[in-house]
């Protein structure tokens, strides 16, 4: 047989070393952490188990519990037969299995993806995402947040933040930790708990940045599986722009509502001026648009 | 897809196999016997349209093949897009074995040029109507009978995947008998 022509879409290199360097800061700040406190000798297998637990239970009710907060409705195949036959398209192209789908009844349009593996997972819509996108960048979205449970994004991001949930842990249960601390006091006293306490702050603060970053170049990495699974990456470009133009049109609170499910969503409901890049789960717009056009002109090579 | 690939995001869509397909000329008979149904004459590749140029190039190619084999392989194709963006080319000819043929060599042709990935199933209709369905990311077959407004006869396709199972390879994780609804023939 003559030897197979490479795919159209290539690789992207850069982006899989720059998210192999995050993910190596961030195991290399955890290591670091983790000598601190052996070396303050605090109990540290009792803050492991605690950590693990919440982690646990976190990682495992996480999906009822987005469901519940966002009172998203699942519907069957026979309720959205279209959506449901759009999905299970793209997930035989994928190779995952079909995921179950949920509508959300608010105007906003927007679109995420919830459920610790691919047999678990949902894919929620909003009712405005339904209303005001053409058919081909609803596909789009819904190839974005497919690529998403095929990354197994949210095992990823679960992982990553385990010890950034011990630091944030310390720093703001500081008075229990404390207390905590006192129990097996050796040869070091409050200067150690000082210290400990300073430590998990700048834990704290490096992993806060280093998980963004990792979670933005989890949206990359899902802008180009969207692409190369629907075959045009024009199809996201525009709906990113119009769900990012009427995003802005909502008001408000409702804004501010939505901000604590940014993580999950397309794409993020921040008012434009806290949208410091480096600080976000999502890419700028304009970013994530230059890079599906540089797809788009790689496949016209 | 490996661990790495996840861990970093990549994706990769599993070439597609096209090695499986004739494992159906030798389980048609088994089909005809065992399900008394037969070959429904009609046949059809489901591929993911790619929007660039070379990929209609391709499809002048795949046409000129066929109507080149036309003499000994007694078999037409035609296009069909569909709305949701995939385009089916379907075969139509008496001989299950020529159909099949005709279907490799252009699932073939795609995949040597690149579009292996494109592929997403190949169709086969049966008479009274079902359908089989080759998977080419799994390389392996199932059943699909459709009914009105978007059901399937699930228990029906459960005793087809049943009985074909010693005679070819069937898709063994029901969650991958993907629908493919409303085939245009």
């Amino acid at each position: 047989m003559a030897k197979k022509t490479a795919a159209w879409y290539g690789h992207d290199f850069g982006l899989s070393l720059r998210m192999f360097i995050t993910m190596m800061l961030l195991a290399a700040l955890y290591l670091a952490f983790v000598v601190v406190l052996w070396e303050l000798r605090v109990g540290l297998p009792l803050l492991i188990m605690i950590i693990a637990a919440l982690a646990f239970s976190q990682y495992f009710f996480s999906d009822s519990l987005v469901m519940l907060t966002t009172r998203a409705r699942v519907v069957t195949p026979q309720q959205a037969p279209k959506l449901y036959a759009t999905v299970e398209r793209l997930s035989q192209l994928a190779d995952i299995p079909v995921p179950k789908i949920a509508i959300m009844s608010t105007r906003m349009p927007n679109a995420f993806t919830s459920g610790r593996s691919p047999k678990k997972a949902t894919i929620t819509v909003t009712q405005g995402l339904l209303d005001q996108l053409p058919e081909q960048e609803l596909e789009a979205v819904l190839a974005h947040e497919l690529t998403h449970i095929k990354n197994h994004d949210v095992a990823v991001i679960t992982l990553a933040s385990f010890f950034a949930m011990i630091a944030a842990f310390i720093v703001q249960q500081f008075f229990f930790f404390g207390l905590m601390a006192e129990e097996d006091r050796g040869r070091r006293g409050g200067q150690a708990i000082m210290l400990i306490w300073l430590a998990s702050l700048v834990v704290w603060a490096i992993s806060y940045v280093l998980i963004r970053t990792l979670s933005r170049y989890r949206e990359y990495a899902a802008d180009r599986g969207s692409a190369i699974l629907t075959g045009h990456p024009a199809y996201l470009a525009s709906a990113l722009q119009r769900i990012n133009a009427n995003m802005s049109r909502v008001p408000q609170k409702d804004l501010r509502q939505a901000e604590n499910f940014n993580a999950f969503f397309i794409f993020p409901a921040v008012r434009k001026d806290s949208m410091m890049e480096m600080f976000s789960t999502h890419p700028s717009l304009q970013h994530r648009i230059a890079h599906l056009q540089k797809m788009q002109e790689d496949m016209e090579k | 897809m490996g661990f790495f690939d996840a861990l970093f995001g990549r994706t990769r869509i599993p070439e597609g196999k096209t090695d499986q397909l004739f494992a159906l000329s030798t389980a048609m008979l088994d089909i005809e016997t065992r399900l008394s149904s037969t070959f429904a004459g009609q046949a059809s590749i489901v591929l993911r349209t790619v929007d660039n140029s070379g990929y209609d190039a391709l499809e002048k190619d795949v046409q000129q093949i066929l109507q080149l084999g036309g003499k000994d392989m007694p078999v037409t194709a035609r296009h069909v897009d569909d709305q949701q963006g995939y385009r089916w080319i379907v075969f139509e000819g008496k001989d299950p074995e020529d159909v099949i043929n005709a279907l490799h060599l252009t699932a073939d042709m795609l995949k040597q040029a690149g579009y292996g990935d494109s592929l997403l199933a190949a169709m086969f209709a049966f008479d009274p109507p079902w359908y089989l369905i080759y998977t080419y990311r799994r390389a392996a077959f199932y059943p699909f009978v459709p009914q009105l407004s978007h059901a399937r006869d699930n228990a029906r396709e459960f005793r087809v995947a049943e009985t074909l199972k010693p005679f070819m390879p069937i898709e063994k994780d029901p969650e991958r008998w993907y629908a493919l609804w409303d085939p245009p023939f």
